[in-house]
């Protein structure tokens, strides 16, 4: 039954990831011309200097340009076993492998932590707002966290940029490093001024995902004090603390681990388009950069890593969710 | 007002035994303030963006060059010689370059009041694009004395004007793409739903797949495609297509729920035992039985769609000049030195927070209507 | 000798949004060292608002104790905070209890052998693994087999008999003088519920421990209560024995009870109590039960006292009255 279940759910992953893939390369291949054209064309404007022939025709074979749609798929698919992605223009033919290896860690790591930021925040709102209900903190939270829903990162970032010009030091704006500390080797100083870069964007990011998960909180543990199980604990002669913790919380972080699935993509979306705002040294800029140039390769990449990486984000979703709550491992 | 005259006796105030469930629905709507607040909110907007031609008082692309970067006009009521009046006027705005920084600075010429008069005629328009016409909600009669609102931008176009014209994109694409979201996702929910079988699980994968989808770069992608030489109109098109590509698959999820939920009913059994045709099925028991579920994820999808307008447009991969929206406008503004030295161009970011804002509210609000006993 | 439990002159009162509710008004009863005493009424008669008053667990900032004592071993509960130390020692030390519905009882996230263990460990200085033994002794006790590993499972591996089984070994857990079960058998099949009253009798004649027996079912009381209460809408009707009700009820009430009630070799139709019960905002102005009563008089628009009938009954109703007696 249990094993059942796990081969379904990988034969089910693979699908999706062969989807994915679809749906990426079919990105790649939505603008008009092929790569390699556009990349000569490129080379031509800008360098003023005609690629070797040996190189186009080696880049030709290389994705099979030329050859039916599936071969080309299946020669890009293929590159992915030996780390080969493509190549990307607007770096001026660096791997694309390369260009996402060195983002992809500072992308992730800004989800996380808003992630870790947004539930830190959320959690004992919710919990505060539960337990008083229909109290003036309440009402005052529960309008506060359908504003905080309501205000787009992007339009946050605008803003923030916008008071940061007045009354911050603008030193602390845009990227996540000063100067002198970009290329630096990580040190004491080095990583205070990467979180003096880092608290605004984050602060940005964990806002827009903390009313979401807010909500949830509150209304769960609202319905969970309602339960008998809950007055069973008081009856034993439990601390109020214990009870609502051990008892109700606990279970009401069930479903904010279900909804971990939808709140890792809309984090996502924030990071990226945050970086892009602000200049921050994840994959959002090149994404960006990508698009505007027809740099296709580079782009349908970074959006398929994005894509597989948040199912992967779901994966491990379930198996924190098949931890916490026995009902769903046993069931 | 139509609710009254088909309920002949009306009921008695504070008796909810007697209402209606629709009734029960409107008032529990009319005591969210918020919603109804935002309700009114929202009509005014559309209004003024519909009829943009008769509220804006200039044209969007009627630009006076020496204008450039002039700050919001101050409409006043008191003149040191003329006195005061209620009718509100402004002073003309001229350029004078600072003795001290060799910069232009805007001062008003307080030497004669301009008064601003409402129902004037001005710049010609087209009514929704169709009836020509040139009556115009207020303006002043000197055409170099002008009432700005919000400021000028680099050209010296009136924002204010450009923001109502600009919200016929930013707000049209929300329904319009909902629109779309709503057809696809509940046809395509139902059917997945009622049906089952291989049609459900392909579509059932589908969907799951496009949803691991982070849904901004994947726009964004979508949107970068659209050939930069359409005309603007397919443009405008495109654009809808793309948000609305994404946005069906959470409505489809839902609708699919509860058909599966519903077809189990007795009403649809007896339906189907007394062999009733599917089409007639769904349209009879399921769709009316779904309809209040649809339209509130429509409502709450609509501000998503519309966010990501301005996203996109915001970015440069929207829609392009000379149409405008207030992601287009929005990114005007965002040069360091634009934003520190012209704050007014962050205006077009007010008209978006309010707009989603309000939609929000107003969603929340038919939720709670929805579940009229609760 | 001292009872165990004395509450004088209870009176409970809800605070909702529609208005005061008087849950339970002017109550007072005893429950003996030992003694079982069956606590009966339809739902909403406030039999259950008087057990969560002894054990403090009204809802906070809605349900208030407005008046009397709950005397528990001379302590007056009702003084007490019902967050503070001395109350939760009371709680699940001294007084245990059990609930209606045995499948949301148990907390669906820890295992039944943790949640006994959390209970024995409030109320004693027992090491985790000693707690642990008590549990599945426990466990064995109430009849659930291979004890230590049901211990170790969820409760939703566990069926509502069992669950309910589970729930009374951890109201035993500290050993308390007194059993609160709270409709304990409502929710569970027939065959059921004679073990689960079967098992309540036992444990309390093994540790003679006091019982307090809530129910709408007057068969369940005659068959493990020694003594009995029945209430109306938030009042105590008639206070009696578990051998008398049957054969001499005194208050109409409780005849109405009894008629409506099956029972083996009876002949009769069964009588339904004419009318409903009515809603908690529309209490009549003097004795509850007056306008579903046979035998209502003028009187009855004022509230009765409590008459004493002998030595073990006594009745809320005019009809005992010398005055009206004559009258009529």
């Amino acid at each position: 039954m249990f094993q059942n279940k796990i081969v379904r759910r990988a034969l089910s992953t693979v699908f999706t990831l062969f989807l994915i893939s679809l749906i990426s390369f079919l990105v790649i291949q939505l603008p008009p011309g092929d790569v390699v054209s556009t990349y000569v064309k490129q080379q031509e404007i800008i360098a003023g200097s005609r690629l070797p022939a040996e190189t186009i025709e080696y880049l030709r074979e290389r994705y099979g340009f030329g050859e039916p749609m599936y071969l080309q798929y299946l020669k890009w698919v293929g590159g992915f076993f030996r780390g080969d992605f493509g190549f990307s223009i607007i770096y001026d033919g660096a791997e694309v492998a390369d260009i996402v290896g060195r983002r992809i860690g500072m992308t992730f790591l800004l989800v996380i932590l808003a992630l870790i930021l947004s539930w830190g925040m959320a959690i004992p709102l919710g919990i505060y707002a539960a337990t008083h209900k229909n109290r003036f903190a309440d009402y005052l939270l529960s309008n506060v966290a359908l504003f905080g829903l309501s205000i787009p990162d992007f339009l946050m970032a605008v803003i923030y940029l916008f008071v940061a010009i007045f009354l911050l030091d603008s030193n602390y704006v845009g990227g996540l490093f000063s100067e002198g500390f970009v290329d630096a080797p990580w040190s004491l100083a080095r990583f205070w001024d990467f979180l003096q870069h880092l608290a605004v964007p984050l602060f940005i990011l964990a806002i827009g995902g903390m009313a979401g998960t807010y909500r949830i909180m509150r209304a769960n543990l609202l319905d969970l004090l309602d339960q008998q199980f809950v007055e069973t604990a008081r009856a034993k002669g439990l601390k109020e603390r214990t009870v609502i913790y051990k008892h109700a919380a606990r279970i009401a972080l069930n479903p904010l681990i279900s909804r971990l699935g939808m709140q890792l993509p809309v984090l996502l979306n924030g990071t990226i388009i945050i970086s892009i705002v602000l200049d921050l040294p994840t994959l959002g800029p090149p994404f960006y950069r990508a698009l505007i140039a027809q740099d296709m390769y580079l782009a349908g990449t970074v959006l398929m890593i994005l894509a597989v990486t948040l199912l992967i984000g779901n994966i491990i979703a379930d198996i924190l969710l098949a931890i916490s709550d026995p009902r769903v491992r046993d069931g | 007002m139509a609710d009254a005259a088909t309920n002949p006796a009306p009921a008695a105030k504070g008796d909810y035994r007697l209402l209606s469930v629709r009734q029960l629905m409107w008032r529990k709507f009319l005591n969210n303030r918020l919603a109804v607040i935002s309700a009114l909110v929202l009509i005014v907007l559309y209004l003024a963006t519909i009829f943009a031609g008769f509220t804006a008082p200039y044209g969007p692309q009627d630009g006076v060059s020496r204008l450039s970067f002039a700050p919001p006009t101050r409409v006043r009521f008191c003149d040191e010689n003329a006195g005061c009046s209620l009718r509100p006027f402004v002073y003309a705005t001229t350029a004078e370059r600072s003795k001290k920084t060799f910069l232009l600075e805007f001062v008003e010429d307080r030497s004669e009041p301009h008064y601003i008069y409402f129902f004037e005629r001005g710049a010609p328009y087209k009514i929704v694009g169709l009836i020509p016409w040139d009556m115009h909600l207020f303006k002043t009669r000197n055409d170099d004395a002008r009432v700005s609102l919000l400021g000028h931008d680099q050209r010296g176009r009136d924002l204010f004007s450009r923001i109502l014209y600009g919200g016929q994109v930013s707000l049209s694409v929300g329904l319009m793409g909902v629109l779309i979201l709503v057809i696809l996702g509940s046809v395509i929910g139902t059917l997945s739903g009622y049906y089952g079988g291989w049609f459900d699980a392909v579509t059932q994968r589908f969907i799951e797949t496009l949803r691991v989808f982070p849904e901004i770069p994947l726009w964004m992608a979508l949107s970068a495609a659209i050939p930069p030489l359409w005309p603007p109109e397919w443009v405008y098109a495109g654009i809808v297509v793309v948000l609305a590509f994404l946005g069906w698959t959470g409505l489809a999820r839902e609708v699919r729920g509860l058909t599966l939920s519903l077809k189990k009913r007795d009403f649809v059994l007896a339906a189907q035992a007394s062999g009733a045709s599917t089409g007639r099925i769904v349209r009879k028991h399921l769709i009316p039985n779904m309809m209040s579920h649809i339209i509130v994820t429509a409502t709450l999808a609509i501000p998503v769609t519309i966010l990501g307008e301005s996203a996109l447009s915001f970015l440069g991969i929207g829609v392009r000049p000379p149409m405008m929206s207030w992601g287009l406008l929005l990114s005007d503004a965002f040069k360091v030195q634009v934003i520190a030295l012209y704050p007014w161009m962050l205006a077009p970011a007010g008209f978006i927070l309010i707009t989603v804002l309000a939609f929000n509210f107003l969603g929340d609000g038919l939720r709670d209507m929805v579940d009229p006993f609760s | 000798m001292k009872p165990l439990l004395e509450i004088n002159n209870l009176s409970t009162h809800y605070h909702l949004e529609q208005g005061l509710l008087r849950a339970v008004e002017n109550v007072s009863f005893q429950i003996a060292k030992g003694e079982t005493l069956g606590v009966v009424g339809e739902s909403g008669c406030g039999k259950s608002v008087t057990a969560r008053s002894i054990m403090r667990l009204l809802p906070p900032r809605i349900g208030r104790i407005a008046e009397g004592e709950i005397l528990f071993n001379g302590v007056d509960v009702a003084r007490l905070d019902p967050r503070g130390t001395e109350m939760r020692d009371i709680r699940g030390g001294q007084i245990g209890m059990i609930f209606q519905e045995p499948m949301t009882s148990l907390n669906p996230v820890h295992t039944i052998g943790a949640q006994i263990v959390e209970a024995i460990r409030t109320h004693s200085d027992l090491s985790k693994a000693e707690a642990m033994e008590k549990a599945v002794m426990l466990l064995d006790r109430v009849g659930i087999n291979q004890p230590e590993q049901r211990a170790r499972q969820y409760p939703h591996a566990f069926s509502g008999g069992m669950r309910q089984r589970a729930m009374i070994a951890m109201a035993l857990s500290s050993d308390p003088a007194l059993l609160i079960a709270d409709e304990p058998t409502t929710a569970v099949d027939v065959t059921v519920e004679a073990q689960i009253l079967d098992l309540i009798a036992e444990l309390k004649a093994e540790r003679d421990m006091s019982v307090m027996l809530i129910t709408h079912d007057l068969n369940v009381v005659g068959e493990v209560a020694d003594r009995l209460i029945v209430m109306y809408l938030g009042r105590v009707m008639e206070t009696t024995t578990a051998a008398k009700v049957f054969d001499a009820p005194a208050h109409p009430y409780t005849k109405g009870l009894l008629e409506s009630l099956p029972a083996i070799g009876r002949r009769s139709r069964l009588k339904p109590i004419k009318g409903s019960v009515p809603g908690p905002h529309e209490r009549p102005p003097g004795c509850p039960f007056a306008p579903r009563c046979d035998k209502a008089m003028a009187i009855c628009q004022t509230q009765p006292p409590t008459f004493r009938i002998d030595d073990d009954t006594s009745a809320a109703c005019w009809l005992y009255d010398d005055e009206v007696r004559h009258d009529g």
